[in-house]
């Protein structure tokens, strides 16, 4: 693939941009939007339309996963003509949110579920956080992020090149499921505090995506990743240089 | 306020090109506004860097490592490629092929990509008027004979553009 630090970049920034967007509009309409906020299912399942809920799911979606999309769109981007590729990122998305939807439906009724079961309790979370632990250093877990990594040769022409990509964005989004599944279904779950878990569970799993695919073992992935990057966001790029400067003057 | 310009795809193959024996070879199809364009970026003498022009050989899968490959431009057809370095655009060899093509580990199976710079090459045929038609062939020539369980295959043959920065 031909890689353009300069290109990625913008196109990072636009994604990032989409998404901030919709965690305002999600931060901002906390009844409308966060449908996956036990408070609010069950009034919702009962008043609202299905479609609604989809929607509401998919502006999640948007918030959550746009950010680790990235570098799937960026490889689309390059192998798709300029004029295909809005056609060809939609194709992409639909493909994407299509599994997603569907994981969002089984989530969803898990947790009405839950709710019924155990109404404003912490255990189910609790027992799910457990989950989603061994889940997040199983080998398993690696192979999905593994897949997630991998891209796949796209027609660039026709019927071919729409139907690769609707492929494409089914299989991204199958691995990602796989690997995600556990802490969304733990957001969820959340009695209170849906909001914060959400973003906790999106700066994970964005930054184990930043980790190079690996061979599939028990380990932690992603909290390292995600408080390196902390620190290099608080901290700046500059400070590792810095005191090295200063150590060599001494 | 002017933005550099992004990578651009110019023309790519329809299917899997399969090589065995000695070679095979495929047929990149270019989009109007993609031989507008490389028309354009390789007739640009003006003070500005122009484009440079990239052959992609992308996801190559198959069994034997032990290959070269060597990529021509536009040979005639039924010419010997050997008779025709000018046309050469590059040779790649196949190292790490039989692990990369396997879903295992680290690998997710796709094989390995080659780019190779052929702004020189296609700026001589257009010079030449070699270079006339929607569509450029590519012939991949392996140094050494194939044998048919090599089963190497090219996922995608394509060209890209890519702005001087």
């Amino acid at each position: 693939m031909i890689y353009n630090s300069r290109e990625y970049a913008r196109l990072q920034k636009r994604v990032f941009s989409i998404s901030l967007i919709a965690w305002i509009v999600i931060l901002l309409e906390p009844i409308s939007s966060s449908c996956c906020a036990p408070k609010q299912l069950e009034m919702l399942l009962a008043l609202s339309p299905a479609v609604l809920h989809a929607g509401n799911w998919g502006l999640m979606l948007i918030a959550m996963m746009a950010p680790t999309l990235v570098p799937a769109i960026y490889h689309i981007r390059i192998s798709s003509f300029v004029r295909r590729r809005v056609r060809s990122i939609a194709l992409f998305a639909v493909g994407y949110g299509a599994v997603w939807i569907a994981a969002g439906g089984v989530i969803l009724a898990i947790a009405l579920g839950v709710m019924w079961w155990a109404r404003q309790s912490y255990l189910p979370a609790g027992a799910v956080a457990a989950v989603a632990l061994v889940w997040q250093a199983s080998p398993l877990k690696q192979r999905c992020l593994n897949r997630t990594h991998g891209h796949r040769a796209l027609a660039a022409f026709g019927a071919a090149a729409d139907w690769d990509l609707f492929r494409m964005g089914c299989e991204h989004g199958l691995w990602c499921t796989g690997s995600c599944w556990a802490v969304m279904l733990f957001s969820t779950l959340l009695p209170e505090g849906h909001f914060l878990a959400m973003v906790a569970v999106s700066a994970l799993m964005f930054c184990e995506r930043l980790d190079p695919p690996k061979t599939p073992s028990w380990q932690w992935r992603g909290f390292g990743t995600a408080l390196r990057y902390l620190h290099l966001r608080v901290r700046g790029p500059q400070s590792r240089l810095v005191s090295f400067a200063s150590n060599a003057q001494i | 306020m002017t933005f550099p310009k992004d990578a651009e795809l110019l023309g790519s193959n329809s299917e899997e090109l399969e090589i065995k024996g000695s070679g095979a070879h495929t047929l990149v199809r270019l989009s109007a506004d993609g031989r507008r364009k490389l028309v354009a970026d390789l007739t640009n003498t003006a003070g500005r860097s122009r484009s440079r022009v990239y052959l992609l050989l992308g996801n190559i899968r198959g069994a034997n490592d032990a290959s070269v490959l060597n990529v021509y431009i536009n040979p005639p057809e039924g010419a010997h490629t050997g008779e025709h370095p000018d046309l050469m655009a590059g040779a790649v060899g196949l190292y790490g092929l039989r692990r990369a093509s396997i879903q295992s580990g680290q690998h997710d199976g796709s094989g390995l990509t080659f780019v190779l710079d052929v702004t020189t090459t296609l700026g001589e045929l257009l010079t030449t008027k070699s270079l006339d038609a929607d569509v450029i062939r590519v012939s991949i020539v392996p140094q050494r004979q194939l044998q048919d369980s090599a089963g190497i295959v090219v996922a995608r043959v394509s060209i890209v553009s890519v702005p001087a920065q």
